[in-house]
Parts: C-alpha cells; sequence; structure tokens
C-alpha cells in the first residue's frame, strides 16, 4: 500500500498508514456531537442575522432612539418654584432627608469634605455663602455648576430637578445649623452677611 | 509505527539544527520573564497608583502597551519560532533551510522587540492597540518575517517528505496571515522618524485595527499553537493523532470563520450594523472549529491519562488545551450582543485575554519547553518535581486571575449599565465602580504574581538542564530520500476517489493538497482573505461616504498636538472615546457616537477598555479647563481615591511644536485629504499658541493659576484643548438646526 492511501473502512481508531517522525494519525470519524455543534451553531448564527435584521430582533441602535423619543415626550418641565416656595419647602423634614440621602454617591464630599466643612470647595456647614443666601442661588448652583463646572451642575451629577431641590434644602439646613469647626470662609469671596432664613 | 519505505529507496544523512531552537527557548525565557513582570507591575500599578514612582515611562498608559507587546510578539513569537524550529525540521526529514536566514530571523527578531522596548515607554507609539510599533519598525518587522517565510518555505520544498503534517499548515496559516494583518494594519503615513498618522480614519481605523486585533490572536495565539500542539502532544504522550478528518475539517473552517469575527469587538458602536451582525453571526460559527482542535487535542491522549499524573509535560499541555476550549467557548459568548453590552470595556475582557495568553499559550509553550529542551541537550531535565511545582503555581494563578477578574468585570459592567426603578442610573460617581472592584485588582496582582513566579522556576530549570548537559549538538538521522513521484500517484487517488463515504473523498482530495503545498498556499491565501475583504471593502467604501456632519470640523493645531500627547500617554488603555448605542450610557455620557464625528480621527481613539469612564463627549460634561488642569497633574487631588496616574510632567514640559505644520500637511495630502487650509498650514504654530493664550487667560481667572508664568507654553494646555472639544461638534450641529 502506497503511503498515502487512506486505510479503508470507519472503524474506530484504524490508523492511517502514513506516519510524520512517528507520528501516526487515526482516521476516526467527527465526533458525532461535534458535528451537531457545527450544524446548531451555523443555525444560529443564520437564525442570528435574520432575527436582527428582517424579523422582529431590536438592535441597540433603534432601542436607544425609541427610548429617547419616549423620555422626550414624558419631560414634564419643572415648575419654577419662587424663594418663598424653597424655603417652605427647606422646613420639610422628609425633603431634608432625601437630600442627605442623596449627598454620598453625588461626589459632594470629594470636594467639600467628608462632613462637607469645606476642601477644595468651600465649607457648606458655615453661616456665610459665596453666591448670596437664598435657596434660588444654592439650586442654581447645583444646576448650573459654578466655576465653568468645577463645581459640578446637572449636566454632570445627573440629579432631577426635583432632587437638586432635595439637596439645596438639606444644604440650607447644613448653614442654620451654625458652624462646624471646618474651612474658615474664604474671606475674599464669601459674602459678609450671614444666613437669613 | 515504522516508515514505509521501498527496498529502492537511499538513505540520506540530515543534520537537524538544535542551535537556532535553542536560541528561541532562551528567548522565549528571558522575555516571559520580562513581559510577566511588566503585567504584574501595572496590575500593581492599578491597585495602587503610587507604583509608578510618577515616572513617564513607568506610567500604566505606556507600560501596558509594552507588557501586551513583550507577551505576545517576545513570549509567545519566540515560543512559536522554538516549536516550529523543532518540529518542522523533523516532520519534513530535513534542516532548516538556511543557517544564515535562521540567524537573521531570531536577531532580527530580538531586534524588533528591543526596538520596541527602547520606544513605547518613551512615548513613541502609533496608538493602535497591539500594533503600537512605529513605522520603521513596522518595516524591520515585515523584512523579519518575510525572512522567517523563506527559511520556512525554503525547508518545505527541499523536504523528504512528501505529505504536510497537519502541524505545518497551521505553520503556513500562521504566516500568511500574520503578513496579511501586518501590511493590511500598517498602511500609515510618516511624519517624522518616531510619528505617523495612519490612512484609514475614524470607523475604517477601528475596522482594520479589530480585522488586525482580532485575527493576531488567531494567527500569532492560535494557530501556531495548534500546529505546536499538533507535533508535541502526540510525541509526549506517544499516541496517534485521534482523528485525522477532524484535522481537514477544522483546520479549514478555523481560518475561514475566525477573518469574520473582528467587528464583535465594536459592538454597538458606531460601526455599520450589518458589519456587527456578521461579526457575532461569524462568532457563534467559531466554536465548532475551535472546539474541533481542543477535542482533536484531548482525544489525543485517551490510554495516556495515567501518564498525565506522572509527566509534568503532558499535565502542561493537557491543561492548555483544557483552557483553549474555556477560551473560546467564553469568547463566543462574550460576542453575542447582549453579553457584549455588559462584558465590553470591563475587565471581563482582560480576563478572558489572560485564559488565552496565560491558559492556552503560555501552558502550551511551558510544556513544550520541558519537553524538547532535555531532547535537544540529549540529557533529563533538572528538576521534574520544579517542573510539577511550576504547574501549579501556573495553573493556581491563572485560574485566580480569571476569576478576579471575571468578578470584577461582571461587577463593574452591570453597575455601570445599573438602572434604578425611574431608569436614571444608579452609579453616576465613577469612583463608586472603582471602589467596587478595587478588591479584585488586589486578588488579580496575586494571582500574576504566583504565574511569575512559576515562570521564574522554570527558567532556572531549564537554565540547569542545559548547563548540566554536555554542548548541544546537532541531531544526526538517516533519513530515506523523496523519490520522485509516480504516475501511480493519481491513479491511487482516482481510485480513492471513488470509493463509498465522504469522510474518504476528502480524505483523498486533502492528500493531494497536502503533497502540494503550492495549493495549500494557495487555497489558504483564498480561504483567509475571503471574509476580510467581504467585511473591509465595504466599510472603507461605506467609510469614505460616511454622511458628513456639517459641523464636525478637523482639529485645531492645538487640539492636534494634544491629542498627539493623548496618545504618547496611552490615555486610551484606560479610557474609550466611544459612547455606545445603549440606553446607560447615553444616560451617562450624552447622546451616542456617530460615525460621521470620527472622519478626522487618525488614529482612531476609541479604546477598549474603561478603566476610567468614556471621554467622548469630555469637552460637554466638563468644559472646565482649571478642573482639568488640576486633575491630570493629580487626579485625587479633585477626585478621591481615584487610581489615575499622575502627570505633572505636563503642567512643566513645554510643548513641542517643531513638527506641527508638518502634521497639518501630512493629515492633508492624498489620501487622508483633511481641509487645512494652506495659510493654517504654514501658520499652524501661531495658531497653536493664540489658542493657548486663550485657555491660558481663561485659566487665570482662577486664583490658583494666576501667579504662573509660561503657562500657555505647557503640553497641559494642549490636551486640555483636546479634551475641551471632545464630542461637542454635534452639539454645534443641534445649535445651528434649532436656530433655522
Ligand atoms: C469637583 C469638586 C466639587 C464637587 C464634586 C462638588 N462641589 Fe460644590 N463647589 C465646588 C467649588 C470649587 C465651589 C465654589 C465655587 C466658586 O467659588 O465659585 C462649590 C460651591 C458649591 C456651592 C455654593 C457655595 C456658596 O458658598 O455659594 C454649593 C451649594 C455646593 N457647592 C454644593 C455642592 C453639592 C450639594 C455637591 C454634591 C452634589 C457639590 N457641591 C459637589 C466644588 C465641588
Ligand atoms: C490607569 C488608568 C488611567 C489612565 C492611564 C488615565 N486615566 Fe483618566 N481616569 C481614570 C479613572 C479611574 C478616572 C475616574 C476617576 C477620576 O476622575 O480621576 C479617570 C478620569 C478622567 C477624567 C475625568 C472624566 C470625567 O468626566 O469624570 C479625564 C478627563 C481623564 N481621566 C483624562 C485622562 C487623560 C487625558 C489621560 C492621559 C493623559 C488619562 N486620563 C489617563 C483612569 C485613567
Amino acid at each position: 500500500m502506497s503511503n498515502f492511501t487512506p486505510t479503508s473502512g470507519d472503524s474506530i481508531d484504524q490508523e492511517r498508514s502514513h506516519a510524520f517522525d512517528g507520528i501516526t494519525e487515526y482516521d476516526n470519524n467527527l465526533p458525532r456531537w461535534w458535528l451537531w455543534m457545527l450544524y446548531i451553531s451555523v443555525a444560529v448564527a443564520i437564525w442570528y442575522v435574520f432575527h436582527f435584521h428582517f424579523w422582529t430582533g431590536v438592535l441597540s441602535k433603534a432601542d436607544v432612539d425609541d427610548w429617547l423619543i419616549a423620555k422626550a415626550k414624558e419631560v414634564v418641565v419643572a415648575p419654577v418654584l419662587s424663594e418663598d416656595d424653597l424655603r417652605k419647602l427647606s422646613n420639610d423634614p422628609t425633603r431634608i432627608a432625601a437630600g442627605q440621602a442623596l449627598i454620598p454617591s453625588k461626589m459632594c464630599m470629594t470636594c467639600h469634605g467628608p462632613t462637607l466643612t469645606g476642601l477644595i470647595g468651600p465649607n457648606l456647614t458655615d453661616k456665610y455663602s459665596i453666591y448670596g443666601n437664598s435657596m434660588t442661588e444654592i439650586v442654581k448652583s447645583l444646576t448650573e455648576g459654578r466655576m465653568n463646572n468645577v463645581m459640578p451642575g446637572q449636566a454632570i451629577h445627573k440629579m432631577t430637578s426635583d432632587e437638586i431641590i432635595s439637596v439645596a434644602c438639606y444644604v440650607a439646613n447644613l448653614s442654620r445649623a451654625g458652624e462646624k469647626p471646618g474651612m474658615r470662609p474664604q474671606a475674599a469671596k464669601e459674602k459678609e452677611d450671614p444666613i437669613k432664613y | 509505527m515504522s516508515e514505509p519505505t521501498s527496498p529502492a529507496a537511499n538513505l540520506e544523512t540530515v543534520v537537524y539544527d538544535n542551535r537556532w531552537a535553542s536560541n528561541f527557548v532562551i528567548a522565549t525565557l528571558v522575555w516571559g520573564i520580562i513581559g510577566m513582570s511588566l503585567g504584574v507591575t501595572i496590575a500593581l500599578q492599578l491597585a495602587f497608583p503610587a507604583a509608578n514612582l510618577d515616572t513617564p515611562w513607568l506610567t500604566y498608559g505606556r507600560l501596558r502597551p509594552l507588557h501586551t507587546n513583550a507577551v505576545i510578539f517576545a513570549f509567545a513569537g519566540n515560543a512559536i519560532f522554538a516549536g516550529i524550529y523543532f518540529s518542522l525540521q523533523r516532520l519534513l526529514k530535513t534542516r532548516m533551510f538556511s543557517d544564515k536566514l535562521s540567524a537573521f530571523h531570531f536577531w532580527g527578531w530580538q531586534a524588533v522587540i528591543v526596538a520596541g522596548v527602547l520606544t513605547i515607554p518613551f512615548g513613541f507609539t502609533s496608538g493602535k492597540e497591539y500594533a503600537e510599533l512605529e513605522w520603521p519598525i513596522d518595516i524591520l518587522l515585515a523584512a523579519v518575517w518575510l525572512a522567517f517565510g523563506l527559511n520556512m518555505f525554503g525547508t518545505i520544498f527541499r523536504r523528504r517528505e512528501r505529505h504536510l503534517y497537519v502541524a505545518i499548515w497551521f505553520y503556513i496559516a500562521t504566516w500568511l496571515g500574520i503578513f496579511m494583518l501586518h501590511v493590511g494594519n500598517s498602511a500609515v503615513y510618516p511624519v517624522t522618524l518616531f510619528k505617523s498618522y495612519p490612512v484609514y480614519s475614524g470607523i475604517q481605523d477601528a475596522l482594520v485595527q479589530w480585522w488586525y486585533g482580532h485575527n493576531a490572536v488567531a494567527f500569532f495565539l492560535t494557530t501556531p499553537f495548534l500546529g505546536i500542539m499538533y507535533y508535541f502532544i502526540p510525541k509526549a504522550a506517544e499516541r496517534p493523532v485521534y482523528s485525522y478528518r477532524l484535522s481537514i475539517v477544522h483546520y479549514w473552517s478555523l481560518i475561514f470563520i475566525y477573518i469574520w469575527a473582528g467587528p464583535h469587538h465594536l459592538l454597538h458602536t458606531a460601526l455599520p450594523e450589518w458589519a456587527q451582525t456578521l461579526g457575532v453571526a461569524f462568532s457563534i460559527m467559531l466554536i465548532a472549529p475551535s472546539w474541533g482542535g481542543m477535542i482533536n487535542g484531548l482525544l489525543t491522549l485517551r490510554g495516556a491519562w495515567d501518564k498525565v499524573r506522572e509527566s509534568a509535560v503532558l499535565k502542561f499541555l493537557v491543561a492548555a488545551v483544557t483552557f483553549y476550549g474555556m477560551a473560546t467557548f467564553e469568547g463566543c459568548v462574550m460576542a453575542l450582543r447582549e453579553v457584549n453590552a455588559l462584558s465590553h470595556n470591563t475587565d471581563w475582557t482582560i480576563g478572558h485575554v489572560h485564559n488565552g495568553a496565560l491558559g492556552w499559550v503560555a501552558l502550551l509553550s511551558f510544556g513544550m519547553i520541558y519537553w524538547m529542551v532535555p531532547k535537544m541537550y540529549k540529557t533529563k531535565l533538572w528538576s521534574e518535581g520544579l517542573a510539577n511545582l511550576h504547574f501549579w503555581l501556573a495553573t493556581i494563578g491563572v485560574a485566580t486571575y480569571a476569576i478576579a477578574m471575571w468578578i470584577a468585570g461582571v461587577t463593574g459592567g452591570a453597575m455601570q449599565l445599573a438602572f434604578d426603578e425611574n431608569s436614571r442610573l444608579v452609579y453616576t460617581d465613577w469612583m463608586q465602580i472603582v471602589n467596587a472592584i478595587m478588591p479584585f485588582y488586589w486578588v488579580r496582582f496575586s494571582g500574576g504574581c504566583l504565574f511569575l513566579a512559576g515562570m521564574l522556576l522554570c527558567a532556572f530549570n531549564i537554565w540547569r538542564t542545559m548547563a548540566n548537559a554536555a554542548k548541544l549538538e546537532d541531531d544526526v538521522v538517516l533519513v530515506p530520500a523523496l523519490m520522485r513521484e509516480s504516475r501511480a500517484v493519481s491513479v491511487e487517488i482516482d481510485k480513492a476517489l471513488r470509493e463509498e463515504g465522504l469522510g474518504k473523498k476528502t480524505n483523498a482530495l486533502h492528500d493531494l493538497v497536502e503533497r502540494w503545498p503550492t495549493a495549500l498556499v494557495g487555497l489558504s491565501v483564498v480561504v483567509l482573505a475571503i471574509g476580510g475583504i467581504c467585511e473591509l471593502v465595504p466599510t472603507i467604501i461605506q467609510g469614505a461616504m460616511t454622511p458628513r456632519i456639517a459641523s464636525v470640523k478637523p482639529y485645531t493645531p492645538l487640539e492636534l498636538t494634544g491629542r498627539d500627547i493623548y496618545i504618547r500617554e496611552g490615555c486610551s488603555v484606560c479610557h474609550t472615546q466611544m459612547i455606545r448605542t445603549l440606553r446607560a450610557e447615553v444616560e451617562r455620557y450624552g447622546v451616542y457616537s456617530r460615525a460621521g464625528e470620527f472622519i478626522y480621527d487618525r488614529p482612531f481613539l476609541w479604546g477598549s477598555k474603561r478603566t476610567g469612564p468614556d471621554l467622548a463627549r469630555e469637552g460637554v460634561n466638563r468644559p472646565s479647563a482649571s478642573w482639568h488642569y488640576l486633575h491630570l497633574e493629580k487626579p485625587r487631588s479633585v477626585s478621591q481615591g481615584s487610581i489615575m496616574p499622575n502627570y505633572p510632567w505636563l503642567a512643566t514640559n513645554d510643548m513641542d511644536l517643531s513638527s506641527l505644520s508638518r502634521k497639518l500637511q501630512v493629515l492633508a495630502s492624498f489620501p487622508m485629504n483633511t481641509p487645512y487650509s494652506d495659510s493654517e498650514i504654514r501658520g499652524a504654530v501661531d495658531i497653536a499658541k493664540a489658542q493657548a493664550k486663550k485657555i491660558a487667560a481663561e485659566l487665570r481667572q482662577d486664583a490658583h493659576f494666576k501667579d504662573m508664568k509660561d503657562l500657555e507654553n505647557k503640553e497641559m494646555l494642549a490636551i486640555i484643548a483636546y479634551l475641551q472639544r471632545l464630542g461637542t461638534d454635534l452639539g454645534k450641529s443641534e445649535k445651528a438646526e434649532a436656530a433655522k
């Protein structure tokens, strides 16, 4: 028998007649389960293409587009609250608690210090304020950001307007509670008149 | 089984060259230690950033590419050549074609790697993953690869064995595949000796890169090692290969299907959706060909399992093949769109790649080395016990690594995607995610240390083995000369073809191909090229026709300078610039990235790992120059616990604007055609300085920067300009539309 001919018969563990550096090969059939794996994976792959491009599958881009459209419809413009309304809200304990609960996850402590008594950002627990003593300004700090977004605005911390109000209520109460030892007020910057509400 | 020899056959003397195979083994061990030490170093830096000693060339962004290059091209590369140089001669019963070419191949390859070591940490990088080497080194690499090819095909030409054994098919595919990928992906336009821009941009560059990146895994980390497996497992176990037919089917299906799967690295991105779908579909089909290799390896050991208990070599080989099976299965799962939404850009991918690189490639190489070195040196392994210890250290090391990264990846991915009941992000602060996975960074570090310890034992063991042996000598053997073809061949095959059964028909046909290397090469080229052509050509055309977004303009000279600093520092190994089409990403970063936004990006910087957050819309999300200044100088000053490296030198280095005009000129020339006007090109430096002045003025409004002299000449301003620009162009078009 010449050296290239496959041995005949499909029976198990028939060696082919040829050796390479002593290595021989069996002429075994492809394992059945392996063949099934091949067929099934090909079928799934074909199904996959049809599913996403011709049948009911939704590609992620279409999904996001739909979601964004739905969201745009849902957006309720938050009512513009007056300073007085905001001050009223700031006495509501549930508001304050809600605001406090949000602080740890919103990076405030990284900049204002673990007790909010000032680090990179100013002390939030003293009676002084850079932007004037009004709830409106606190809400503005939190919505638009300050110093070109070093103090992050809504674009970065992604709180809803309602959440911002809660956080503002909490911050206002910190000041009310009076001064905690912390960073000195930034004399050059902070307004002299202490908190009034 | 004895060689069938006809009485007329003359016996000839062949001298197998052991010297270069042995040199490649030594290089494998040396580079293995270096590459894995680098890996352990950067693993430590992620858990403990101060470990970079605030030294530019030791920072994560620069060392990580060096690590990947050292492990892939230096460690695995040398292991491949060691295995090929050893087995090819014996399988073909002839010496390597030319000792001079072997020497050139060996020293040329080491030169490429040394050149990488001398450039990558110093910021000379193309910025493309696994292809970081700059163009002069790319050319050297191509030359060395050609020399290797000449040596291999020359050996095949001079063979005394009519048939090419399956291992050699895989070696051939390796050579062809890597040549094609390297040339295809390295199409760049040089600016200076160490800076170039790719001719492709944006989505084209992304697809070419991942066609390359994915198939480098296929043809550098899979096919050569399958070839090595097919030689060393049957040799070490002294058992016949389980199924010749399986070899045939899985060889052709593997090289055909692999090429198509590249786009699974770009799911949910701005890449056209049809290309993404093809990538997934072919990834699903890839499981059977991959497992074909695994079962052919494992089933070859039937009847030899008792030997596995005793022999460290077989333990390594078995574990390697098992890891191969697991990693390929994992890969198919990760390629599914839904899974990928979670796994992509996370540590899961890092774990996956190490399952392959450590579990499959490294373990197989160790088994091979422990087997072939004593053979070449005609001695016994210095210590079998140490090899066994190495096996356990390595296996436990990879397992620890893989599990840690799997948990870290799933945790990080899930946290990035998590929505609360109001469909808003649960974890808005990136540091929450970093902190959650931090413990696993330490676990991963310990897994890496175990693996490295094993690597050191291996080097020591082999060194002792070599030192104890008498001199390394070539093997001299007597083999029958190759007989002239007789016509009987075709008659036999003719008969075989007419036999019953598909199996036998294919066998017979394949017999023809095996004895005719030109056909094997030619067919392989065709099979290899189809996938690439079908995906790349339409994408390049589609890319060229990417709908222009009117407001997307080329980078200003200063931004371009900043972008090149971003590339130099390797920021893209930790930061992606691609907001995927997923709800959570749109919520976190802003509107998803459009193909049209990247047309001036050379190279594309989409990245593949989010150790930090995505930066595609950084200019929108964080416009503040002062924040970036403080953050880049010392991230932990504004972001507590951050693991980003400090970049204090950006604040002290002066910008290098010397080649700026040339850069613009290159980008404006054919075929890149970036619309820079002549006056912009000539006045690039002045334009850059004017923009830097503006940013400096913005910074000086802040007390911290007020008295800083010379602010406008620092690199910091260029990179801030770049960051402030990122992702802002699209908004301009929205505003323009609103205005209309
Ligand atoms: C990246 C650092 C940083 C983070 C995070 C940060 N802030 Fe600030 N914040 C600042 C800086 C700096 C200022 C001062 C701005 C100025 O001087 O104009 C400031 C100012 C403020 C002010 C105005 C103070 C005043 O005196 O008028 C309030 C209120 C405030 N921050 C609340 C918060 C809250 C609540 C959070 C968490 C949601 C937060 N900040 C997170 C840095 C930060
Ligand atoms: C080791 C990985 C790593 C490298 C390398 C790295 N970063 Fe970061 N980066 C991070 C991490 C983690 C964060 C999130 C924590 C923080 O804000 O520092 C981050 C955050 C950032 C942010 C803030 C993103 C945001 O909007 O919150 C910017 C901007 C940034 N990096 C830019 C860069 C630039 C530019 C480079 C290269 C000079 C770089 N990074 C290199 C890990 C890295």
